[in-house]
């Protein structure tokens, strides 16, 4: 536990080195004033952001815009995913063309987008699911068809029923593949709707990024962008938790003492 | 013959879709879905060879360029950050931060340090694409067998062989797979830059096209954006399936003796 403690210590006090230094740098005027403002100036902006309503109005926008596109995508996605992924037909059928949509960039979409709907939150779910929708898919039904043979025919031997098929033997399986998928889709569903906020004017975080750039303040620029980072890490840990409470059981999860 | 029967099997449904969208969009008056012929007159008109120097030469470029700094940067310093996993341990959460940051909010702040025009777009690229590679990269050095180690240390293999001979190799894998995460993404970012501050590039010829409600030179350059899309994410598979050859069949290998 104090091993544990002394790392987060460290941890505070690289990120303060790193914040020291920046500081100090625009100090000594190495770096130019008018595209890195001093870690002060942008720290204390952040500051004043996180007590501010209107940040957390926009925090609220993305957030939720972010958390229907994966809710959306996940369900769809699996769903999708155990179908084509159980019959080898659905399979060959689909391959091409969901290869096809999975390389189109989806942030290729906004202006299309930005012509039928005005920039509102819809477009943000819409450019995310467009987007994080894939990983699911395609990882789902890589784990349905790479379902152990043996345990296979065992239940077909048993004529087990296929939603207790489903329900121990495919999801169980296929589980390690679909939290992967959602891994990558979080993340990128994050990035197709700060893109939507920042490219076409959606309204949150990203938007008032661009806000901030053209009314040329830096500083709150600097710190929304230091802010949505944090978003960020809060849900690559959000997703590192569902790894941990759901595969507990896998090998990639045990850890070794020391 | 069976493989050709295969083949067509898979093209029944996009074929059907692309028929179905042609038919279905054939009467269209509206101003976002224009018939489907008229995308592929104006795609012919654009990019066959229209704009080709003007626009798609100058993406690719942008792209080429980004990855390929990337890639030396990130494959160096991951390689550093792995053997020295201290050095990693502590400025993790630093590296975290700036990963977890969406490419697309670091684009103001490339833009003020490299100021609007083409190094913007190259570093746009290059900034977004490393986080992939570094990571990667890293994952790989660290999991360098053991054995293998030990192997190289008793035999007092020279630093540049251990490098060469070893290490990379046993990384190229994990290195080949961020290298795969990367181009998607880079092909993002270019889109991302060029509709942000530009005057040239698919991307840009994009949004300018919905901007003066010429949809059918939107939807076709849509249209080649997907296909480019879809070709470099061809490309790198058959890469990866060339490069890791000896990876790929070293597995199945395994697997084989593990099934028996």
């Amino acid at each position: 536990m104090s091993g544990l403690n002394r790392r987060r210590i460290r941890r505070i006090g690289v990120l303060a080195a790193v914040f020291l230094v920046w500081q100090l740098a625009s100090i000594l005027g190495l770096l130019a004033q008018e595209a890195v403002p001093s870690a002060a100036a942008v720290l204390g902006e952040a500051a004043r952001l996180l007590v501010s309503r209107a940040f957390w109005n926009d925090m609220a926008l993305t957030a939720s815009a972010w958390a229907l596109a994966v809710a959306i995508s996940v369900s769809v996605g699996t769903g999708l995913g155990l179908l084509i992924g159980s019959s080898n037909w659905a399979h060959r059928l689909t391959r091409l063309l969901i290869d096809f949509l999975q390389s189109v960039p989806a942030i290729a979409m906004l202006p299309l987008l930005t012509l039928v709907f005005t920039a509102n939150q819809l477009m943000c779910v819409i450019v995310g699911c467009a987007a994080a929708i894939w990983p699911v898919l395609v990882q789902t039904s890589y784990g349905v068809r790479d379902v152990d043979k043996v345990s296979s025919d065992t239940f077909a031997v048993y004529q087990i029923t296929p939603l207790r098929r489903l329900r121990y033997l495919v999801l169980p399986s296929a589980w390690p593949y679909v939290v992967t998928g959602l891994r990558i889709s979080c993340v990128v569903a994050l990035l197709m709707v700060a893109s939507a906020e920042l490219l076409a004017g959606a309204p949150g975080i990203g938007n008032s990024i661009s806000i901030a750039l053209s009314s040329a303040a830096l500083p709150l620029m600097w710190a929304y962008v230091l802010l949505i980072g944090l978003a960020g890490l809060g849900v690559n840990g959000l997703v590192a938790l569902v790894e941990r409470r759901t595969l507990k059981w896998h090998p990639s999860q045990r850890t070794v003492e020391p | 013959m069976k493989k050709k029967l295969r083949i067509g099997a898979e093209m029944w449904l996009p074929v059907g879709l692309v028929l179905a969208w042609w038919f279905l969009s054939a009467k269209s008056t509206s101003v976002a879905f224009p018939p489907l012929s008229q995308i592929i007159a104006a795609f012919h008109d654009l990019w066959l060879f229209e704009n080709f120097r003007s626009d798609i030469v100058p993406s690719l470029e942008h792209l080429v360029l980004g990855l390929a700094i990337a890639a030396t940067v990130g494959i160096s310093l991951g390689t550093i950050f792995g053997i020295f996993p201290a050095l990693y341990d502590s400025l993790k959460i630093i590296f975290d931060w700036i990963r977890a940051t969406p490419g697309v909010a670091l684009l103001p702040v490339t833009l003020l340090i490299f100021g609007p025009g083409d190094h913007l777009k190259v570093a746009i690229i290059a900034v977004g694409t490393f986080w992939p590679i570094f990571l990667s990269t890293i994952d790989g050095v660290r999991s360098l067998d053991l054995v293998a180690r030990d192997t190289a240390s008793t035999l007092h293999l020279r630093r540049r062989d251990y490098l060469l001979r070893v290490l990379l190799p046993s990384a190229s894998p994990q290195i080949v797979a961020g290298l795969r995460l990367a181009l998607p993404l880079g092909v993002t970012l270019i889109v991302a830059s060029e509709f942000m501050a530009s005057t040239n590039g698919i991307g840009y010829q994009e949004l300018l096209a919905a901007q003066t409600f010429q949809t059918a030179n939107m939807w076709a350059a849509l249209i080649l954006l997907g296909l480019l899309g879809y070709t470099l994410n061809l490309a790198s598979r058959l890469v990866e399936r060339r490069i890791l050859a000896w990876h790929i069949g070293y597995r199945a290998s395994n697997s084989r003796t593990a099934a028996k």
